[in-house]
């Protein structure tokens, strides 16, 4: 390290003398007026300044005057002088040499022309010698000065200006070493020296500079084959193969880049095959046939690989043959993942996932294990799992006329008696071997209403106990509910009610044989978690297909995790997954403008688009002041958050502003209700008032506002919260994504699809998931007596035009504040095959769903 | 499978066997004797015990006293006749020997704990085989048994019934009062010995005593009682007729012109609180959901107290609107005193300003109209308000653990709810135009001084089309409307009082806040400003 310097300190000696020497030796040649011609002609610059008026490159130098240098040997020859070293090259202008007679060295600024210069001035002179007998008698003179002028080299010496020049009779240059090609001299001895990096340096400086200077692509790819041979040296073989990769785009045949690619693509797929990572063999295979095809490293690879596929596909006929068919599927997938091009995969991949389809979902949010435990509000992975979990009574199945209508699988009638006082429901005692649930029986259907009608019971359902007055079971598949008071729609009220709830598997339960649900196990079904991982949950089927079916559906689902909708996408083209489900609507947006997209996938909207709004924490006492609402509701930008944040466009047929929480497919928000405007006077004027009547002068205090864990939403309510500061309204922004819930809160963005406004308009304004009438002490009595008032309504018709009502009531009062809603779209390979055409959820129907085996044949 | 049905299959046998036991012994029971006298019909017998309780009611139906007439007396001096009814489950351990010495015990212990009080006393056995349940189902029981008991000639009659099993005996005990014609509060023991059966059914006849008062005079809300019996002392205070701190449940008996009584009336949410006491004489405050209640000196009218007892563990309230039961007040809020909320305001203010009357619990009636009120031993009588809003619909006194239920008539307030709703949207309304202005004027103020005139006109303009006082009473108009023929299809004469009083309150507050002269007025200031510059 500390050579360096010391060779620049004296590198720079020495050339400062030899600028001297070279200065006093001009002089000197002026003087003498050797040349071409015996006469030396007079240049320019030596009728100006004599000697003494040479600047100098040094200040130093140039105070005394030196006295003239009597003879050429004053300058260092060629074998003497150092070649400039790295940081020179880097740091200072430029200087060619001029080799005199002798190998006497004359360091100048770089000369013209060039390259090639003493040939050029040579071909040059001898262009114009041509011209002497053809040009007339008043141009000879002037050709004749022309001529003289090619017999002398204009030099300039270093840190003068261009002026004044001198000139050297060509007679006496031996060569002119260019500055270029002094560069190339130290890249070649620094590359002799392994010194690649500031090798590497120099050679960009002359890519920059001087690109088309002879020498110079040839001396890159010598520097890239010594900096890859280095590499494999130390073991990089990724790095040494990128290397290759670059010298084959350089020059696809060059010397030794073949056992370059042999020796560092071979011992690569060796240590990632040692580290169990397949992908990233087929990826060096993939990269080494790119350049080799022929390459025997290529083919180790390959032929590992396929025995390795083969083994595994066997241990998966040997499953099968013991009857254990998800191994089976799991290890032709395993199969299919290392060696797509085998040439049996295909037929037995095909039968073992026939057998046992295996779905595989890409998303950027999973349930993690603490999911599961009480969340303020459900993320849309909890949803998702919630929807696999087994049916409720009823569950929605489509929207029709402004109203979601439900289905059940549970039951074939029921039928309402007594002017809808009591009903006979009547259950059904078989069900498809496809169905994911098993029939239920009139008991277990009776216990899971009384197990709701218990107040001791955390499940205790305040709403439905006013409404049951008792519960009465007539056969084993049939039972009578008597109404204390009859609902206006009893579907939606037993759409809250989950049966069937299997136990938790054991860990030591693989779930490779199929199982019958025992006796208390009635009515049991749906996915459950098989494994959670970091990268990935899944679910299987609780209540396996029998064998014997000539279709078999949808047997267990995997979620993989991805960081974001770009990575999940791409590994949707990869054939990692197919089914992308909760796409932000531009995503969806910009997927539905790619061809690629919809010739391979459907992209499905959901029936229902998703809502956002604001809802405000009941114990919040700076929230119970209405102005206070009013003033967070008037000072949000919806159009331009929904522009920029949500769409990321202008394009309004993926979303659009919402004037109520419920979906616009649904009647109640066709309602006319006022649209809530953009008005910063109001917003302020509405902060002040507040803030005097908190009784906080012009200060309001800091509310908290609870974000969902999806970063659209999140993104969203940072723009909120940058809107709220405008009128002087402070807001931090608190993770609702738990466990635990955050206790301390005023605000929280919801973004949900609410169906039911006669069941959900009450949850809405007390920020609780349950109807309880404790929880509307903090409303106005006549909101309370509304909410109550339109549980009170049997009439289906009046409910929905009361519940309109109070919805007005409520969103005047700034109870909740709605902001927009979003279409929810899934994009779904082709091959996963009857969905709903309108799906109501992510796997609505899963238990229905046919996948058709597939696996990617292209190698990452 | 049904929930909200109670089981009955233990009931019916003992209540059919102990209905049978008093109706056939009530045939030879006296009628009613004149309400003058309390105690007319109980003869001074000369032993306070009339029947032999060895040879029991099982040979021979028991022999009712015989009506006597006693002289008029001050109702201080007047003891209570008492019959002791004591059953006998059919278990073994209930030999003849065990009962004849439990009797024994127990008119040994009640003679002497009692004394002059409880005069006559006849103590016998009823029945055998009475196998015990739940008391709520006794209650049921004994209130079919209420025809037979009506005739019984004696003041008090108690009902007992033991039941031994697994080494534990179980005690029940209840009261008959004939001048109110109620049943008490039934209560329960258990002893683990049955030779202790005697003593703690002695303190259970003692708890469930409920002594009568005469209502002398009623002035204000203060109300004085004469105590019967109040005047003779008896040796063991737990007999005493009046306990130190109580309350006593008015009621009128209606006489004819024989002076019989021809129906007894229970004056409802009313009750007497004992503040003092000397011997018989009593001074209580009324306590009453009403101003008068209690109408002292008409003719054939007796105004009669018996002591408030309260056993159960608490009251079920449910309040429901006059004429409509169906549609209980869900969701109302009630506060729920320790005392009188109009004394409380009071003494609060007058007396003893430092020291805050407790904060009364705040309760919501659920989905089926009704809130629990637990007995407090320390707080017999509670007072109850009914809310709906900043409305006051009902206050009532309570004496929680008498009776499982109570039903509590409040006026519906659904039509005022309504109007209330409206207006408060109007009101929010109200505030933003009147914070729009400001903003508006503040900042064409700003503007003045940057001589932004256009602006400003753009601003004034702003102003001049936010909501004015017409535009508000138009729409206060159309929803008084509404609610004024909500309350007269109900007939309700109070709400469309409240709903004309929302609506004028509501009115001022438009007028005192969009007043127009402060909008001349800021135009008049602009105009100024601009002719300045």
């Amino acid at each position: 390290m500390t050579s360096a310097p010391r060779r620049t300190c004296f590198g720079s000696d020495r050339r400062r003398e030899a600028f001297h020497g070279g200065a006093f030796l001009l002089v000197l040649l002026l003087g003498m007026g050797v040349g071409r011609t015996s006469f030396a002609q007079p240049a320019p610059a030596a009728q100006a300044p004599p000697a003494a008026q040479a600047p100098a490159a040094d200040p130093a130098a140039a105070a005394p005057q030196p006295a003239p240098v009597e003879s050429i040997e004053s300058l260092p020859q060629l074998t003497t002088i150092p070649l400039p070293t790295a940081e020179q090259f880097l740091t200072e202008p430029p200087h060619d040499w001029i080799v005199l007679t002798g190998d006497y060295v004359l360091v100048v600024e770089p000369v013209v022309p060039r390259p090639d210069t003493l040939a050029k001035i040579d071909r040059a002179y001898n262009d114009l010698l041509r011209l002497k007998p053809t040009t007339p008698p008043e141009e000879q003179e002037d050709l004749q000065a022309r001529i003289d002028e090619q017999k002398f080299l204009a030099v300039i010496l270093p840190g003068e200006s261009e002026l004044p020049e001198y000139r050297i009779p060509i007679k006496m240059v031996k060569q002119v070493l260019h500055h270029e090609d002094l560069v190339l001299r130290r890249i070649d001895q620094l590359i002799e020296a392994n010194d690649i990096d500031l090798a590497m340096e120099l050679q960009i400086l002359m890519e920059r500079r001087y690109g088309h200077w002879i020498g110079v692509g040839d001396r890159h790819n010598k520097l890239v084959l010594a900096d890859a041979r280095l590499r494999l040296q130390a073991m990089q073989f990724e790095a040494a193969f990128m290397l290759a990769e670059e010298l084959f785009r350089r020059d696809s045949q060059l010397p030794g880049l073949s056992e370059l690619i042999e020796s560092a693509g071979g011992p690569w797929a060796e240590r990632a095959w040692g580290d169990g990572n397949i992908p990233n063999v087929q990826h060096v295979y993939r990269r080494i046939r790119a350049m080799r095809p022929e390459s025997a490293a290529a083919s180790g690879i390959a032929d590992r690989l396929a025995g390795e596929a083969r083994r595994i596909l066997a241990e998966a006929d040997q499953a099968a043959a013991k009857g254990d068919v998800q191994t089976a599927a799991i290890r032709a997938e395993a199969a299919a993942a290392v060696w797509p091009e085998l040439p049996e995969l295909k037929a037995r991949h095909r039968a073992h996932l026939l057998r046992y389809p295996r779905l595989h979902v890409g998303t950027v949010r999973t349930t993690d294990a603490g999911g599961r435990t009480p969340r303020l509000v459900l993320s849309r992975a909890d949803l998702r799992e919630q929807s696999l979990r087994p049916a409720p009574l009823f569950h929605p199945e489509r929207v029709q006329g402004g109203l979601v209508s439900y289905r059940t699988r549970y039951f074939n009638d029921w039928e309402p008696e007594d002017l809808g006082r009591r009903m006979l429901l009547t259950l059904r005692t078989h069900a498809q071997p496809w169905e994911m649930q098993g029939p239920l029986s009139a008991e277990s259907c009776g216990e899971a209403l009384l197990a709701r009608l218990d107040s001791a019971v955390p499940s205790f359902d305040e709403r439905l106990a006013t409404y049951i007055d008792s519960v009465r079971v007539q056969t084993p598949y049939s039972l009578t509910i008597e109404f204390r008071r009859v609902p206006a729609r009893i579907e939606p009220v037993l759409a809250r009610i989950a049966v069937g709830e299997p136990a938790t598997p054991s860990a030591e339960d693989d779930g490779s044989t199929a199982r019958q649900p025992a006796s208390h196990d009635d009515g049991a079904g749906g996915f459950t978690v098989r494994e959670t991982t970091d990268a990935s949950v899944s679910y299987r089927r609780w209540r396996p297909e029998p064998g014997g079916q000539p279709r078999y559906r949808t047997a267990e689902v995997i979620e993989h995790l991805y960081d974001s909708p770009d990575r999940v996408y791409r590994a949707l083209l990869a054939g990692e997954v197919s089914l992308v489900p909760d796409l932000p609507a531009w995503f969806a947006r910009e997927l539905q403008a790619i061809p690629e997209t919809t010739r391979e996938f459907h992209v499905r909207p959901l029936a229902l688009p998703l809502t956002h709004f604001l809802q405000f924490n009941p114990r919040s006492i700076p929230l119970r002041n209405r102005e206070l609402r009013r003033a967070l509701a008037s000072a949000i930008p919806r159009e331009a958050i929904l522009s920029d944040v949500l769409l990321r466009g202008p394009q309004r047929q993926l979303g659009r502003v919402s004037r109520t929480p419920f979906p616009e497919p649904l009647s109640i928000a066709r309602g006319d209700f006022p649209p809530l405007e953009y008005d910063v006077p109001t917003a302020i004027a509405m902060s002040l008032a507040a803030a005097h009547q908190l009784g906080n002068g012009t200060e309001l205090p800091v509310l908290r506002l609870v974000a969902p864990g999806e970063q659209v939403e999140r993104a969203a309510c940072e723009a909120l919260v940058r809107a709220w500061k405008r009128v002087g309204i402070q807001v931090e922004i608190v993770s609702g994504d738990g466990p635990p819930a955050p206790t301390e809160w005023d605000i929280l963005y919801r973004a949900a699809v609410l169906t039911e406004p006669t069941i959900d308009l009450w949850p809405l304004v007390t920020a609780s998931p349950v109807a309880r009438i404790g929880d509307l002490d903090h409303l106005p009595a006549w909101l309370r007596h509304d909410l109550i008032e339109l549980d009170r309504i049997t009439d289906s018709s009046r409910a929905n035009e009361f519940a309109r009502g109070v919805l007005r009531k409520i969103l005047a009062d700034c109870a909740v504040i709605p902001l927009w809603e979003t279409d929810s779209f899934l994009v779904v390979r082709k091959t996963v095959r009857d969905l709903p055409a309108v799906p109501m959820h992510v796997y609505d129907s899963l238990d229905r769903w046919t996948i058709e085996p597939f696996y990617r044949t292209e190698l990452p | 499978m049904t929930p909200r049905a109670p089981t009955r299959r233990w009931c019916a046998l003992p209540a059919m066997l102990l209905a049978v036991m008093f109706a056939w012994s009530a045939l030879a029971a006296a009628q009613d004797p004149p309400g003058d006298a309390p105690s007319a019909a109980a003869a001074p017998a000369a032993s306070p015990v009339v029947a032999d309780p060895v040879a029991g009611p099982v040979a021979a139906p028991p022999a009712a006293p015989g009506p006597a007439v006693r002289g008029p007396q001050r109702a201080g001096l007047q003891s209570y006749s008492v019959s002791i009814q004591v059953t006998f489950s059919g278990s073994p351990e209930w030999t003849p020997e065990v009962r004849r010495g439990l009797l024994r015990d127990l008119r040994e212990q009640i003679g002497s704990a009692a004394g002059p009080l409880w005069e006559p006393l006849a103590i016998k056995e009823a029945a055998r085989g009475l196998v015990l349940s739940p008391i709520p189902e006794e209650g049921r029981a004994l209130e079919a048994w209420r025809t037979a008991l009506e005739s019984r000639p004696e003041d008090k009659v108690f009902l007992a019934a033991l039941h031994i099993a697994g080494g534990e005996c179980t005690l029940r005990a209840g009261e008959w009062d004939r001048s109110s014609a109620t049943l008490g509060s039934w209560s329960t023991r258990a002893v683990t010995d049955s030779r202790l059966a005697a003593a703690a059914l002695t303190t259970m006849l003692a708890e469930a005593f409920r002594p009568l008062a005469v209502i002398r005079k009623v002035e204000g809300a203060e109300a004085e009682l004469e105590v019967q019996g109040g005047e003779l002392i008896p040796s063991d205070s737990r007999f005493l007729a009046v306990p130190e701190t109580t309350v006593f449940i008015p009621f009128q008996r209606m006489l004819n012109r024989e002076r019989e009584v021809v129906r007894r009336l229970v004056v409802p949410w009313t009750y007497l609180s004992v503040e003092s006491r000397d011997r018989s004489l009593v001074m209580s405050r009324i306590a009453s959901a009403f101003g008068a209640p209690l109408v002292p000196g008409r003719r054939r009218t007796e105004l009669r107290a018996i002591l408030a007892r309260p056993s159960l563990a608490g009251t079920r309230l449910r309040i429901v609107p006059y004429g409509n039961p169906g549609n209980p007040v869900v969701g109302a809020r009630v506060d729920v005193l320790g005392g009188n909320p109009e004394r409380r305001d009071a003494s609060a203010s007058a007396s003893s300003p430092s020291a805050p009357a407790p904060a009364p619990v705040v309760v919501t009636t659920d989905r089926l109209g009704r809130i629990d009120l637990a007995r407090d031993p320390d707080q017999t009588l509670k007072w109850v308000q009914v809310h709906s809003g900043s409305i006051l619909l009902a206050r009532v006194p309570v004496v929680p653990g008498i009776v499982p239920e109570l039903l509590l008539e409040v006026p519906d307030d659904s039509a005022r709810l309504t109007v209330e709703g409206e207006l408060s949207i109007l009101e929010g309304e109200l505030i933003a135009a009147v914070g729009q202005r400001e903003v508006f004027m503040a900042r064409a103020k700003q503007l003045a001084r940057l001589d932004k005139w256009d602006e400003i006109e753009s601003l004034t303009n702003r102003v001049m089309d936010l909501p004015t006082i017409a535009d508000f009473d138009e729409r206060v108009e159309a929803v008084r409307v509404r609610g004024i023929q909500s309350a007269r299809d109900r007939q309700d004469r109070l709400a469309e009082a409240r709903i004309n009083k929302l609506v004028t309150t509501f009115r001022n507050l438009v007028r005192d806040h969009l007043d127009p002269e402060k909008i001349a007025g800021f135009k008049d200031e602009m105009a100024e400003l601009k002719r300045a510059k």
